[in-house]
């Protein structure tokens, strides 16, 4: 059985160069900010409640306690009461960014890569638009909370990995509410895709799902017999490869993904594959852009 | 129009066949391969069982792709060639009938019919001659027949001794002419053959041994002792078993002897008493004529002879001569004779015996096979100056313009006359030369009167005989492992031994003239240690085949399918 091994994980010498990939993505796109409202510490972003932005958003009775120099008194010249203006709330936003780190995400090097690489970018992108980041890494049972010195490190160290995940039990995760949540998985699960995205739902979150692949998960290059092996499980299956075999497994890994995107849609996840064979900026500018998961800088 | 194929050595490439089946076959060793979706094979059926070393073949379009590209290239690699209606070839085949070719007969012909079907494919039309290395046979078959030419040649019996297979090989090539095929068939195949004959080798190295010959010579006691040489051409010592037949009855028990590489073996043995001839047989190798040799006594004609008895020189040289008996009516006559000359109607040997004597000068004598290669030069003596030359007489010894030694020949009767006295001093009573040249004429006339003889002949040696009359002759053959057969033959045509070894009798009406044995005893044949085989050469049937055919005109759609079968059968699954 293949044990997934922490050498899987790149060292302190290759892993800058991913991230000097997700640092030069970020220089040209970001994580999409705009178009909602965020919850958090006072920042530049629009909040969901009452903030002192320059943005007006309502009128309300005023009361004691409030500060005065939001009378409108242009209102109180109409109808003699106080009547106070209200500005939008600027916020911080809270992006929780979950790395779906189990075996078939790193034992192929491009997958890997592409991993860690928009990890770095969304690193990148949440400092840059002042966003608080908690990145999670979560394999199977094992889940991991990377603290903010690590992040802010040149190398991120391996986190915990279990040598046959089940799917990530993603309930173990602290997720802060009202949160940016950056799923970042190949969703090659035997399991419904529901109770996954619930979870990442859950809590008032906005989630994203980036999804890398390889071109060879969906046009497989297999021929004659092979014993196919599950690079988590190591479980083994002697298969002879013909045409026809391809044409039903092509046809089983669309319907995996048509499963989904429908429930994403169900559960107003953003939902955006990733391939990992070009460079990172030109696969962000893909789906990812396409879908509104990433957007320009202003 | 028949389909050939100029290179069928492509065959092998159909070896690719039941390769690519057991390609397919062998695909049951299932290489590893790591995924990461696996689970979405999860509800599609596990193909192999576990195990299993050979798995069955699937009807996919990649084998039947793979099968038909190897089935093309061998297919274009042997350049399919249609042969042309019109093409007509000449084939000839000369056989070598030299006698050691009995030897390898069942392999010449078994390698031959190969060949012969082989070349038969390569034009539409072939014109067969098949013909013996004799020269002066017919052909055994010449005709469109294949089956007919195969036939014939069964019919071959080599018998012949050293010959020449040039004279066969040039009729040969007259008949199949410049473009035609000339085939020599032979054990011992030369560097080159004449008339641009290809050369098919059917031999192979083999030990040989065999008599050379066997002498017979009476004992006091009446049997006769015969000795024979038996000859061991090999590279290693052979062991042999000998016995004795006598054709009354009887076969001495075998006596087993050891014959050294390379070296002639002498015999020596009895005849039982009263036996007049015999047997003896080796026990047989692959060349068996020369392991057999029937002898008997040889016993030339008597002739009658009348010599006064003062020719006491004449006495002397004729009595170092065999079967000469003085008696009436005298077949040879020896007298001195004067300038009357011989007396016509008698041959012999007439000394003229002059008054007159010529001078002495240059001898010189003619080229006559009765003084060819004698030394004259040592004559002591002096020409009679009276003798006459007749017409028709030949001198064959000159001594200045007097000749010394004259033939005189007409009708039956033969004289030879010395134009010399030998009692008149000189060497001539001591001169091999003149005393050969007696003996010659003396067996010239024993030769050319009729009368019995038994004579030791050698296979196809040529028979004379002085006949009594013109009536047919009839000959009795008996061969050695054969019963005896007879027939008859005009008494003005050329006699000769029969091919194999036996007993040869001829009569002329009651009249036995000749007893002989007949042997095959030709040293110069019996070397088989240098026979070997050899092939034709490879690109002669790729000529004829050119010659005779056209190139397929669908070679190009070949190529194409060829193409299209490797880009799908291989090409495009990668």
């Amino acid at each position: 059985m293949p044990a997934p091994a922490i050498s899987d994980w790149p060292d302190a010498e290759a892993f800058p160069a991913l991230r000097r990939e997700g640092r030069a993505a970020s220089a040209h796109l970001r994580l999409s900010m705009q178009q909602r409202t965020w919850r958090g510490s006072i920042g530049n972003w629009a909040g969901a409640g009452i903030g002192s932005s320059i943005d007006f958003q309502d009128h309300r009775p005023y009361v004691p306690g409030d500060d005065p120099r939001h009378i409108d008194w242009a209102a109180y010249a109409r109808s003699g009461n106080y009547i106070m203006k209200l500005y939008r709330e600027e916020v911080s936003p809270r992006v929780d960014l979950i790395l779906d780190v189990s075996r078939s995400m790193l034992w192929e090097e491009a997958k890997r890569n592409r991993l860690l690489e928009l990890a770095c970018f969304c690193a990148e992108s949440a400092a840059a638009t002042g966003s608080s980041l908690r990145l999670h890494t979560v394999c199977g049972e094992a889940a991991h909370l990377f603290s903010p010195d690590t992040l802010a490190r040149e190398f991120w160290p391996p986190p915990p990995i279990e040598s046959a995940p089940g799917p990530p039990r993603l309930e173990r995760l602290h997720l802060q509410n009202g949160s940016l949540r950056i799923f970042l998985s190949d969703l090659l699960y035997d399991t419904p895709p529901a109770g996954l995205l619930r979870i990442l739902a859950g809590g008032k979150g906005r989630v994203t799902v980036l999804a890398p692949y390889l071109r060879l998960e969906e046009q497989p290059d297999w021929h004659g017999n092979l014993e196919l092996i599950d690079c988590e499980s190591g479980f083994r299956r002697r298969q002879r490869v013909d045409t026809g075999l391809l044409e039903k497994y092509r046809a089983a890994y669309r319907r995996h993904l048509e499963q989904w995107e429908d429930t994403a849609r169900r559960y107003a996840v953003l939902l955006a594959r990733v391939p990992c064979e070009p460079a990172l900026l030109n696969s962000l500018q893909g789906e990812p852009f396409a879908k509104g998961a990433v957007e320009p800088w202003a | 129009m028949g389909l050939i194929f100029a290179n069928p050595a492509a065959a092998w490439m159909l070896l690719g066949l039941p390769a690519v089946l057991a390609v397919h076959f062998l695909q049951s060793r299932n290489r590893p391969r790591e995924i990461s979706t696996l689970f979405l094979l999860a509800h599609l059926p596990e193909e192999s069982k576990r195990g299993a070393v050979f798995t069955f073949l699937r009807n996919s379009l990649q084998l039947w792709m793979q099968l038909l590209s190897v089935l093309l290239l061998a297919l274009l690699l042997a350049q399919p060639r249609w042969t042309r209606t019109e093409s007509v070839q000449s084939i000839a085949v000369v056989l070598d009938d030299t006698a050691h070719m009995t030897a390898f007969r069942e392999e010449a012909l078994t390698a031959l019919r190969a060949e012969l079907r082989r070349l038969a494919r390569s034009a539409a039309r072939s014109e067969w001659l098949i013909t013996p290395g004799d020269s002066a046979m017919p052909p055994l078959y010449r005709g469109e027949s294949l089956t007919e030419a195969l036939a014939a040649l069964d019919t071959w019996r080599p018998a012949l001794l050293q010959h020449d297979p040039a004279p066969a090989l040039h009729r040969a090539r007259e008949r199949v002419g410049p473009d035609g095929l000339l085939l020599w068939v032979t054990a011992h195949p030369p560097d080159a053959a004449p008339a641009g004959a290809q050369i098919l080798g059917v031999g192979r190295p083999l030990d040989n041994s065999g008599f050379t010959g066997v002498r017979v010579q009476p004992l006091p006691d009446g049997r006769l002792e015969w000795t024979a040489s038996i000859i061991h051409f090999g590279n290693t010592p052979a062991e042999r078993e000998l016995r004795v037949e006598v054709p009354e009855g009887g076969t001495s028990p075998p006596q087993r002897i050891t014959l050294a590489p390379e070296a002639l073996t002498t015999l020596r043995g009895t005849l039982p008493a009263g036996s007049q001839r015999g047997i003896l047989r080796l026990n047989p190798d692959a060349y068996g004529l020369d392991d057999v040799f029937p002898f008997l006594q040889p016993k030339p004609k008597t002739l009658r002879v009348r010599i006064p008895a003062r020719e006491q020189w004449g006495q002397r040289v004729l009595d170092l001569l065999p079967h000469l008996i003085p008696g009436e009516p005298a077949d040879f006559h020896w007298e001195r004779i004067g300038e009357d000359g011989p007396p016509p109607g008698q041959s012999g040997l007439f000394v003229y015996a002059g008054e007159n004597e010529g001078q002495f000068g240059q001898i010189l004598a003619e080229d006559h096979p009765l003084v060819r290669d004698l030394n004259w030069n040592g004559f002591l003596g002096r020409p009679m100056a009276g003798f006459t030359l007749l017409p028709g007489d030949q001198p064959l010894v000159w001594m200045g313009e007097h000749p010394l030694i004259v033939l005189r020949e007409s009708g039956n009767t033969r004289q030879l006359i010395f134009a010399f006295n030998p009692d008149r001093g000189g060497n001539a009573e001591r001169l091999p030369a003149v005393i050969l040249t007696a003996h010659r004429f003396v067996e010239r006339v024993r030769e050319q009167q009729p009368g019995f003889e038994a004579l030791a002949l050698e296979t196809h040696q040529r028979i004379r005989l002085a006949l009594p009359g013109n009536d047919d002759l009839r000959l009795r053959f008996t061969p050695v492992d054969g019963l005896s057969r007879e027939w008859t033959a005009p008494a003005a045509s050329r006699l000769s031994a029969p091919d194999e070894p036996g007993f040869l009798e001829i009569f002329q009406n009651d009249l036995r003239l000749l007893e002989a044995s007949v042997a095959m005893a030709d040293t110069s044949i019996a070397d088989l240690r240098g026979a070997a085989p050899r092939p034709l050469p490879d690109n002669l049937l790729a000529e004829l085949q050119q010659r005779n055919s056209r190139r397929d005109a669908f070679t190009p759609l070949w190529f194409a399918l060829f193409g299209l079968t490797l880009f799908v059968g291989w090409l495009k699954p990668q």
